[in-house]
């Protein structure tokens, strides 16, 4: 089995790097809110950059992904369709988070600023909106984790169990056959 | 008997109005503050919370806060020891937060901070004012003491806030 393209590869462990350190950022900000609020401001400031970037990074990677015309490893058809509701969910997932936390602040009249540059447009004061976006946002954000731990586990077991070496194809350093 | 009809509601009232002259001011903050709220946890930690005596008198159950308001929070995670204080301002409808050490040195400028609004949208509809149930009802109960089953820095579960008629 050919590993994925390149690019992909450097884009998904881009995107899980990016995903744990967004993850390890609300972790931290939960425990120095109080005793340090201005690196909470800049974690949250900087979650909300790397969201807006994990967004971009998403779309790239979904564009290149039909582009390369990648295809699944033979398995069982109930295996494959899985496998693809798995990978789809996840896209959704990394695509949909960044946005409603955007719509979470934007309806409460924030300015966001990604990067301290770029500003988002922004949105209707709308408070019981952005309280339903701010409980999207978390249940979205649980789920993302607990398919992550799936999606790795799956790729355990086609590796280790089923003989299917899935995570090979992933690895940045698996050599493309001629 | 009528005659204690009449007379328990006004003794009623005038307890509650002694109480309410009983919540502690200070003019720590350049504005004199006083407390209507502490929030106790398991830990032996606790924050107080404090208003200007206009707000309290202003304070309507159910009702936003009117703009100019003006809240702190306090934390202590010894007693007596003062840790963070948090400030929190009504402009033009929206709050803005800042923060200040216990030496009084400004730490967070007071203006709209995405990580303070995050957290506060959960307490959307008491004005995004966690402690505003207890705010309501401090000019009748005097200070209120809420108690939060979660120790350390954590946010306490809603249902902390809420002010029962025996507080």
């Amino acid at each position: 089995m050919a590993p994925y393209p390149p690019l992909m590869r450097w884009l998904h462990w881009f995107t899980a790097f990016l995903v744990l350190v967004q993850l390890s950022f609300v972790l931290l900000n939960r425990a120095v809110y109080e005793v340090y609020p201005v690196l909470s401001e800049v974690l949250i400031q900087a979650h909300i950059s790397l969201g807006a970037l994990i967004l971009g990074v998403t779309l790239l990677r979904f564009g290149v992904r039909q582009w390369s015309n990648v295809s699944l490893a033979p398995t069982r058809p109930f295996v494959r369709r899985a496998a693809r509701s798995m990978h789809l969910t996840l896209y959704v997932l990394l695509c949909v988070l960044p946005v409603i936390g955007y719509a979470h602040l934007a309806l409460l009249g924030f300015d966001l600023r990604l990067f301290g540059i770029v500003s988002l447009p922004g949105l209707p004061f709308n408070p019981a909106l952005a309280q339903t976006a701010s409980l999207l946002h978390s249940s979205a954000g649980l789920l993302l984790g607990a398919l992550i731990l799936l999606h790795v586990l799956a790729a355990r077991f086609h590796s280790k169990l089923d003989g299917k070496p899935v995570l090979r194809r992933m690895l940045p350093t698996a050599k493309v056959r001629n | 008997m009528n005659r204690w009809l009449f007379t328990i509601p006004v003794f009623a009232f005038a307890a509650t109005l002694v109480w309410a002259q009983d919540l502690k001011p200070t003019d720590r903050y350049g504005s004199v503050f006083k407390v209507y709220a502490k929030v106790d946890r398991t830990d032996g930690t606790y924050r107080r919370m404090l208003t200007t005596p206009e707000v309290l008198e202003a304070a309507q159950s159910g009702q936003p806060l009117p703009d100019g308001t003006r809240i702190l929070m306090e934390t202590y995670y010894r007693p007596g020891e003062l840790g963070t204080v948090f400030h929190k301002q009504k402009v033009d409808g929206r709050w803005t937060y800042g923060s200040f050490n216990g030496q009084g040195e400004v730490r967070l400028e007071t203006r709209p901070q995405a990580s303070c609004l995050s957290c506060h949208t959960r307490a959307a509809e008491t004005d995004f004012t966690f402690t505003k149930p207890a705010l309501d009802a401090a000019p009748h109960l005097g200070e209120i003491t809420l108690t939060c089953d979660r120790n350390g820095r954590r946010p306490c579960a809603l249902s902390t806030y809420t002010v029962t008629a025996s507080e």
